[in-house]
């Protein structure tokens, strides 16, 4: 079954027992997470830590792939990774039901953004890099999203977040959520198979409502 | 002078997505986000001609700048 499971990605032997082989830790289990991880774990990824602190609530409904009337009040981390298991039982799965920390990308191989503060995106950048683990950022609100890759080379997150402090809580489509989620999820697959893409070193700028993407390039450092 | 301003994300709602505005000399980077009644603290990130800019930045005939919201949500 396990073969067979992953056959009809297409993907040759070699670079499915990579991605069988990685650890991908996911911070943040609710849009972008949530989604993220249920892509990757299709696609086959061996392991995964999930760490998320909340529980899920009534306004995450419209956009929370695993927030479902049952879940309501469950921990996210938890919930998430009882339903990876449940796609895969093969999975290994880590979770933290805290707010992250350096043991939340402890052996990863790569880290999904799926926080919703910028103060700590930047934090969590920074982890990161000084473990030389790549962090493939999404950010989401209303029609809006982007999507990128955050290294030592390339510190997207700094580019995107420093300008900042306000933090609210923006109004965010389940649509917005699903299309960022997989362009994580496709630059996520890529940085494991070796395979070069544009958003290592700049970012991509979704605009569902006029059907406009830009690709921007970020400055080397 | 011409430069071609293009907003992203919502700073595109009630305004547009790219206009060539004509400016008085010596305009900055920071006086086109005012006259669009965008607040600076929304701002992320401010690119002239493919490069990373500041408020104070003065503008030139012929400039591209680009002005991207902050995008919080996950």
């Amino acid at each position: 079954m396990e073969a067979e499971r992953t056959i009809r990605n297409g993907l040759d032997l070699t670079d499915q027992d990579t991605l069988q082989q990685a650890t991908v830790s996911i911070i943040g289990c609710g849009g972008l997470g949530g989604r993220t991880a249920e892509l990757l774990v299709r696609l086959g990824i061996g392991s995964f830590i999930l760490t998320d602190p909340d529980i899920f609530t009534t306004s995450n409904l419209n956009r929370q792939i695993f927030c479902t009337p049952e879940t309501l009040g469950l921990n996210k981390a938890e919930i998430v990774a009882g339903e990876l298991q449940k796609i895969n039982p093969e999975v290994t799965i880590r979770f933290h039901v805290q707010a992250f920390s350096k043991e939340s990308i402890k052996n990863a191989n790569l880290v999904i953004d799926g926080l919703d503060s910028a103060k700590d995106r930047l934090q969590l950048a920074k982890i990161c890099r000084t473990r030389s683990i790549p962090l493939i950022h999404g950010a989401v609100k209303q029609w809006y999203g982007q999507v990128g890759v955050d290294h030592q080379t390339s510190p997207l997150i700094d580019t995107l977040y420093s300008n900042t402090e306000t933090n609210s809580t923006p109004n965010v489509l389940p649509m917005t959520v699903a299309l960022i989620a997989a362009m994580q999820a496709a630059e996520a697959c890529k940085y494991l198979l070796q395979k070069e893409s544009p958003l290592q070193n700049g970012w991509l700028q979704c605009d569902l409502k006029n059907c406009d993407y830009d690709q921007i390039l970020q400055e080397k450092i | 002078m011409l430069v071609t301003v293009k907003l992203f994300a919502f700073f595109r709602e009630g305004r547009f997505i790219k206009e060539d505005r004509e400016l008085p000399e010596g305009t900055t980077a920071g006086q086109v986000v005012d006259d669009l009644q965008i607040d600076r603290e929304e701002v992320g990130v401010m690119m002239l001609n493919s490069r990373h800019c500041q408020f104070d930045r003065i503008l030139q005939d012929g400039d591209a700048y680009a002005i991207f919201p902050v995008i919080g949500g996950g």
